[in-house]
C-alpha cells in the first residue's frame, strides 16, 4: 500500500460513512451480524456530552484505513481532585493497513497520535479499554497498554435477587444531578467516574431501567440502572449502576425488589454486575449470592510515559459496568 | 570495579548464602533450606546468575526449574525466586541495572522451550515494573484469594457421601497420588506436576515447614481427592491457607468434605481466616465460591516469562494453573 498519501487526522462529520464503512470491514470479519448505524455512531461520539478525541487513518481516496479513539470523562481521585480521561472504544483497522514484521500498522500510528494530541503529560490523563483477548494483545505490543486486571463480573441465577422488608419503595427516576451528589457521597474518598445527569442521559441505552428511591424531605437515597440483554450467551438483568450507601439497608431492599420486580417482567435468568472483590458493595452480592466470575477481556490502561501511575489509577478506580462499553 | 556473573553451580556456596542472608535480614537460610532449595536436579533444580564483585555476591536472579505439564506435554516451569540486590549496592544508581542484568543472563541461560519454557512468579510492586519493562513479564492476572472467616465451632460437614472419610495422610501411596495427579494434568492446561515425587520435595522433605495433607478416598481406595494445609500469614494473621487443591472438577463432593475438614482443622488449630488461592478462570475457583470461601483482592499480580512459542498469551492467561504451594508464601 503506497503510504505517501495517506493522513492520520481527527475524523469530521463528512468522515462518517468513511469511518463507518471501515467498522463494518473490521467487525463483520469477526461477526457477520455486526452492524452499527450511522445515528448510533452519531450518537456515540459527536452528541457525547464529555467530548472526545479520535485520530483516523485517510488513504487519498477518502477511504479510512483505521481509528482509534476515546469518549471523555471525568474522574474523582481520592483526594477529591478531579481529572480528565479516556474510554477507549471503536479502535480498528482495515486488514490492509494492519502492521506486521516489523512494520507499524495505521491504527498503532493512530493511537501514537492520539496520545501526542489528547493525552497530557502535564494532568497526566488517564485512558483505560476492555479489550477482547486479541485486541488486548495487539494494544499491548503497539500501542503501551499496560496490564490492569482481568473483567470480573458478579453473577448468578436472577432467583439471587431476593429484597428484604422495607417501608420505602424505587419508583421511575429523574436523571439529574441529584444522582451526582450521591454518587460523591457514597464513594467519597475513593476513585471514581463522576456521574452527571448529561452524561447519564447519553450513556444510558434506550431500553435501560432507571429507579430511584426517595427519602422524605424528597433527597435522593438510592439510584440503579439496569437493562435485560443477552450476556454471556443467557439473558441477563445487568446492574449498569447501583448508588446507594452501603449502610442504607431500606434503600438498598427497596432497590432490590424493583430489581426483582424487572427480571420477573422482563425474562432475565441470570443477573450480572460489575466484579471487583474491592468494590464497597461487594459483601451485598456476596450475600445474595452472586459469585465473582473472570472474563476473557482485560482491563488496559494507559498514562502517558507513566505506567507505574496507569496501574494504580487502575486499581483504585470503582467501576460499574456504566464505565464500560461491555453492556 | 568490575562486576562478574556466574552461574550458581559455578559460584560457591557459601558466597551466595551470605548474600542471600545480607539481602533478606533479619531472616537467614539454614544449610538444611539451601540444600532444599537446590532440589534433586529432576523434580526441582535451583538456577540462577549471580554477580559477583570484589569476590562478594552483590546480586542475583534465579527460578526453582520444576517438572510440569503444558497441553498434554512435558514441559519445565520456573519459580522465580531468591532475586536480590544486597544492601552495599541497593539505593545506588546501578542497582536496578544489576538486577535487570542478572535476570537477561538467567533468562539467556535458563529459559527456553527445550530447558525451562515457562518462569513465573508474584513480584513485589517495587519490582513489577522493572521486569516488565526489562525483563519481558507478562502480567497474566491479578490474583484474587478466597477466604473464609471462621468460628470456633467448625464441624466436618456429616452429609457428604464419598467412599471413605477424610484422613490425615502426609505420606501416602505413590501410586495413588500419582493416579489422582494424572487426572489433574489432564484438567490443567499448564501446571507444575504435583505428582508424588514432587509433593514428597516440596511438602515432605521441606525442613522447617508443617504441613497437612488431607485425602478424600473413593470406597475402592481411590484417591478422589487431596489437599495440602499451611500456616500462612502472607495475606491475614492467623490464618491456615488451602495451599494445594488436588481435587479434580467432577468431585465436588470430595471438594465438600475436605473443605470442611480443612475449616475445622484450621479452626482447632487457633486460626481465624481459611484462604486458597486457585486460577479465576478455573473450576475450582467457582466450587469453593460454593463452599462460602469469599473472594478477596490480593494486589498481587502473577507475571509469567514464556519461552515456548506454541503458547500465546491467551493460552496462558486462561491455562496457568498455580495454587499457593506453587510460591514461596507457605
Amino acid at each position: 500500500m503506497p503510504t505517501d498519501d495517506i493522513v492520520i487526522r481527527p475524523p469530521q462529520l463528512a468522515d462518517e460513512v468513511a469511518v463507518l464503512d471501515a467498522w463494518h470491514a473490521c467487525f463483520a470479519r469477526l461477526d457477520p451480524a455486526a452492524r452499527l448505524e450511522a445515528s448510533a455512531w452519531r450518537r456515540r461520539w459527536s452528541e457525547h456530552p464529555l467530548g472526545w478525541q479520535a485520530q483516523a487513518a485517510f488513504a487519498a481516496d477518502g477511504t479510512c484505513l483505521a481509528h482509534f479513539g476515546g469518549l471523555g470523562f471525568r474522574w474523582r481521585t481520592p483526594e477529591g481532585g478531579l481529572r480528565r480521561g479516556w474510554l477507549v472504544v471503536d479502535s480498528f483497522a482495515r486488514m490492509e493497513a494492519r502492521g506486521g514484521l516489523g512494520k507499524r500498522g495505521w491504527l498503532a500510528r493512530c493511537c501514537e497520535r492520539f496520545i501526542a494530541e489528547s493525552m497530557s503529560r502535564e494532568q497526566r490523563d488517564y485512558a483505560h479499554g476492555f479489550p477482547v483477548p486479541r485486541a488486548w494483545e495487539l494494544g499491548r505490543r503497539v500501542m503501551r497498554y499496560e496490564f490492569a486486571d482481568e473483567v470480573r463480573v458478579w453473577t448468578a441465577s436472577s432467583e439471587a435477587l431476593q429484597p428484604w422488608p422495607t417501608p420505602l419503595e424505587a419508583r421511575s427516576a429523574v436523571l439529574d444531578e441529584r444522582i451526582a451528589r450521591l454518587d460523591a457521597m457514597v464513594y467519597a474518598r475513593t476513585a471514581r467516574i463522576e456521574r452527571s445527569a448529561a452524561h447519564l442521559a447519553w450513556r444510558l441505552p434506550a431500553d435501560a431501567q432507571c429507579v430511584e428511591v426517595r427519602a422524605q424531605d424528597g433527597g435522593l437515597r438510592g439510584f440503579a440502572a439496569w437493562r435485560t440483554t443477552t450476556f454471556l450467551g443467557e439473558p441477563h438483568l445487568v446492574l449498569l449502576d447501583w448508588v446507594v450507601d452501603v449502610a442504607d439497608a431500606l434503600a438498598q431492599g427497596a432497590l432490590l425488589a424493583a430489581a426483582r420486580n424487572a427480571v420477573r417482567t422482563q425474562g432475565a435468568t441470570r443477573v450480572a454486575v460489575w466484579g471487583s472483590p474491592r468494590d464497597p458493595h461487594a459483601a451485598l452480592w456476596w450475600r445474595l449470592g452472586l459469585r465473582l466470575r473472570a472474563l476473557e477481556n482485560v482491563q488496559a490502561c494507559f498514562v502517558p510515559h507513566d505506567a507505574h501511575e496507569a496501574r494504580r489509577v487502575a486499581s483504585e478506580l470503582y467501576l460499574s459496568f456504566l464505565d464500560t462499553d461491555l453492556a | 570495579m568490575s562486576i562478574e556473573f556466574r552461574t550458581f553451580d559455578e559460584l560457591d556456596p557459601k558466597l551466595l548464602a551470605a548474600a542471600y542472608d545480607a539481602a533478606f535480614a533479619p531472616r537467614t537460610r539454614t544449610a538444611a533450606a539451601w540444600s532444599h532449595a537446590r532440589g534433586d536436579g529432576a523434580v526441582a533444580r535451583l538456577e540462577g546468575i549471580a554477580a559477583v564483585q570484589a569476590g562478594r555476591v552483590v546480586a542475583a536472579y534465579a527460578s526453582c526449574s520444576m517438572r510440569g505439564v503444558c497441553q498434554g506435554n512435558f514441559t519445565r516451569l520456573g519459580q522465580v525466586v531468591d532475586s536480590f540486590v544486597t544492601p552495599e549496592v541497593r539505593g545506588t544508581l546501578g542497582a536496578a541495572r544489576l538486577l535487570v542484568q542478572c535476570g537477561e543472563r538467567h533468562f539467556a541461560r535458563h529459559g527456553g522451550a527445550d530447558t525451562t519454557a515457562f518462569h513465573y512468579g508474584w513480584p513485589i510492586e517495587a519490582v513489577r515494573p522493572l521486569g516488565e519493562a526489562h525483563l519481558g513479564y507478562l502480567p497474566l492476572r491479578r490474583e484474587v484469594v478466597l477466604y473464609s472467616e471462621l468460628s470456633g465451632s467448625e464441624s466436618c460437614p456429616g452429609e457428604v457421601q464419598v467412599g471413605g472419610d477424610v484422613e490425615e495422610r502426609l505420606s501416602d501411596g505413590q501410586a495413588a497420588h500419582d493416579e489422582l495427579w494424572e487426572r489433574l494434568a489432564r484438567e490443567r492446561a499448564i501446571a507444575v506436576s504435583h505428582d508424588a515425587a514432587w509433593l514428597r520435595w516440596r511438602v515432605r522433605e521441606h525442613p522447617h515447614t508443617s504441613y497437612e495433607r488431607l485425602v478424600v478416598r473413593h470406597a475402592d481406595g481411590r484417591l478422589a481427592g487431596a489437599v495440602v494445609l499451611a500456616a500462612s500469614d502472607a495475606w491475614h494473621p492467623r490464618t491456615i491457607a488451602i495451599a494445594d487443591w488436588l481435587v479434580p472438577e467432577t468431585e465436588s463432593s470430595a471438594a465438600a468434605l475436605l473443605v470442611g475438614a480443612a475449616r475445622a482443622r484450621a479452626a482447632a488449630a487457633g486460626a481465624k481466616v481459611l484462604l486458597a488461592l486457585v486460577p479465576t478462570r478455573s473450576a475450582a475457583f467457582d466450587v469453593l465460591q460454593q463452599l462460602q470461601l469469599k473472594p478477596h483482592d490480593s494486589g498481587r499480580y502473577l507475571c509469567v516469562r514464556s519461552f515456548d512459542p506454541r503458547v500465546g498469551e491467551r493460552d496462558l492467561r486462561a491455562g496457568l494453573w498455580t495454587t499457593m504451594l506453587d510460591s514461596d508464601l507457605v
